[in-house]
């Protein structure tokens, strides 16, 4: 029998569009379930005007679930839901960028939150969440776009930091088909190196590639979550750690792995 | 065309509307058109009931969806201009399970004022749809008194999954109560019979406890009334695979649920695997369809009469394959098609 911890993996409804934070919603669930928790997703109507933004922040605020153990909130309006325990982040492209970016401000209480995810501050007053890069999203987007396929014959190297440039070179020379795509300029916690690298991925050549690579700090908690994913299966991918104090290849664990202890971060 | 399913859901649990959701959404997609299914998560407290139906009616999908198709309630709050209601209950605390103490609770103070203000809202959101269908006769019946006399055509859902073959009648002595274990499903009376009844006929219970406490409940009743050997308590979620090698094994099916909407899935998941179905005379929808198929029997809502009722049934195995018979004709020959359901919704 499952656990009786029923957990709502919460998100908006925005009917016939593929995005991310749905597909990050839909793994998370799945995990969530394999780990033992009774997961289900939960999807909020909402409509993104100014003023239906506040209406849907209203509305939100009226549906109750005290009675389930843990509501995991993806994005707005999700965190105004009345729950007894409640835990969030944050999925780059999610519904609270949109209200970010247009200054549409629904600030829900800083109580909702799960204290040990709070990072006080932000962009517009917002209380935000951190910008916590889920596992195998961008893995996903990857396979979306047909970058990755099962028959995949090329190599694709990101660097999301200056830092990494050199180890990223390496791996290049190494493999003269590969593809290098540099993105310097920041750390993962420190700029938006998300936006830098999905702009620079729409610019890819046709894929598909045999591996990706993605070479990161060694020192980032976040990457060793969604690296696996890259290559759309466990055994394709590389982390390499840019410091030049230690080289992880294929050692952080399989995606399942991944995904577990992310999942179970969120519950702690 | 793009159609949004809304349908509400207590949320963690299965059960027959939740099927309903999903055959709509498979019948619509076999049709061609693009379906996003809404889980609304219903209500259940009523001191916040209006408060929670009134920020569902600040959503308006006009600009997503051609279409809305509205189940289990309270979806049909939700606003489009092309809206069908498939309706297949109402709020059962404040209307026909209202005194009702098994399972929902009594009343609390404000109920009576808040069940006058609800069938108005009722009335506000249902003529506002293109169309309202209701899943049987009882819930039409049900909605023409309560909500002063609004009328509603009667769509039976057909059978969820492609009919499977008929088990071989075996007969035997085994008897199984399928779905949801909630109070209201009474799986208790079931036990109770058990323990009343001097045969040997063995019981097995299977599905999800709701509340997980009712589970616990059950084990302490067949322990104190002494009949664990008889009793199998199979409390978890099943597979359609085990369901259907319970359905097999077993002689007759029994469904018990009080007040009952409709025939209710169960009903028909014996009656498509041949075997006859015993309900009681409380237990409306399941109890209206087994007089008009002939595929089972009604006792009384008591341990000694549905122990009776068991008894006869098992000892005379060629009036129980009969009734599984008859029931099963009543699920191939009865109601409407996918194809047709799908057009009705969407017209």
């Amino acid at each position: 029998m499952r656990s009786s911890e029923r957990t709502y993996v919460a998100t908006a409804f925005v009917p016939f569009r593929w995005r991310r934070v749905d597909a990050v919603a839909a793994r998370l669930v799945a995990e969530l379930r394999n780990s033992g928790i009774d997961a289900e997703r939960l999807r909020l109507p909402v409509t993104m005007t100014e003023q239906g933004a506040a209406g849907s922040a209203a509305a939100a605020s009226l549906v109750n679930l005290s009675w389930a153990h843990n509501v995991i909130c993806l994005e707005f309006p999700c965190l105004h839901l009345v729950a007894d325990r409640m835990s969030a982040f944050r999925v780059r492209g999610g519904l609270d960028d949109h209200l970010l970016r247009h200054d549409v401000v629904a600030r829900p209480p800083a109580s909702r939150f799960a204290p040990d995810l709070v990072e006080p501050g932000g962009a517009a007053g917002y209380s935000s969440v951190p910008a916590c890069m889920p596992p195998g999203f961008l893995g996903l987007e990857l396979r979306d776009r047909g970058v990755i396929t099962d028959a995949a014959d090329r190599l694709l190297i990101v660097s999301l930091h200056a830092s990494c440039a050199p180890v990223a070179q390496e791996i290049a020379d190494a493999a003269p088909a590969a593809l290098v795509i540099q993105e310097h300029g920041g750390g993962m916690h420190h700029d938006d190196p998300e936006t830098r690298l999905w702009q620079a991925l729409d610019d890819l050549p046709p894929g598909p590639f045999q591996a990706v690579h993605v070479v990161v700090p060694a020192t980032d908690n976040a990457a060793p979550l969604w690296v696996p994913e890259l290559a759309g299966t466990d055994e394709a991918w590389t982390l390499v750690g840019s410091h030049g104090t230690r080289s992880v290849t294929d050692s952080t664990g399989d995606s399942r792995a991944a995904w577990s202890s992310f999942a179970s971060g969120l519950l702690t | 065309m793009k159609v949004i399913v809304a349908a509400g859901t207590p949320g963690f649990i299965g059960g027959g509307a939740a099927e309903l959701a999903f055959s709509v959404d498979r019948a619509l997609r076999a049709a061609g058109h693009e379906v996003e299914l809404l889980w609304v998560p219903s209500y259940e407290i009523t001191s916040t009931l209006l408060p929670q139906l009134a920020g569902l009616r600040m959503h308006d999908y006009s600009d997503e969806a051609d279409h809305l198709i509205a189940l289990r309630w309270p979806a049909h709050y939700l606003r489009h201009p092309r809206k069908t209601v498939w309706f297949l209950h109402e709020f059962r605390t404040l209307f026909d399970l209202a005194g009702y103490v098994g399972e929902l609770g009594s009343l609390q103070p404000g109920d009576a004022a808040r069940a006058t203000l609800l069938a108005r809202w009722e009335r506000l959101v249902l003529d506002e749809a293109r169309a309202v269908f209701s899943n049987s006769q009882v819930v039409a019946d049900r909605a023409r008194r309560s909500l002063g006399g609004f009328e509603m055509q009667v769509l039976e859902p057909p059978y969820p999954r492609a009919i499977p073959d008929p088990f071989p009648f075996a007969g035997g002595s085994h008897v199984v109560l399928l779905g949801r274990v909630a109070p209201i499903k009474r799986a208790d009376l079931a036990i109770r019979a058990v323990a009343a009844s001097p045969g040997d006929w063995t019981l097995t219970i299977a599905g999800v406890p709701d509340p997980p406490a009712f589970g616990v409940a059950l084990q302490t009743l067949v322990d104190d009334l002494g009949v664990a050997n008889r009793v199998n308590l199979r409390l978890d979620w099943i597979s359609e695979d085990e369901k259907l090698e319970l359905l097999e094994r077993s002689a007759l099916v029994l469904n018990l649920a009080f007040a009952e909407d409709s025939y209710s899935y169960v009903t028909y998941e014996g009656w498509a695997a041949g075997r006859p179905v015993i309900t009681v005379s409380d237990s409306e929808g399941i109890a209206h369809a087994i007089a008009e198929a002939g595929g089972g029997l009604i006792a009384e809502p008591d341990p000694a009469s549905l122990a009776a009722a068991i008894t006869d049934l098992l000892a005379d195995p060629v009036s129980a394959a009969a009734a599984g018979a008859a029931g099963r004709n009543w699920v191939t020959a009865h109601g409407t098609t996918w194809d047709d359901a799908t057009a009705r919704l969407l017209a």
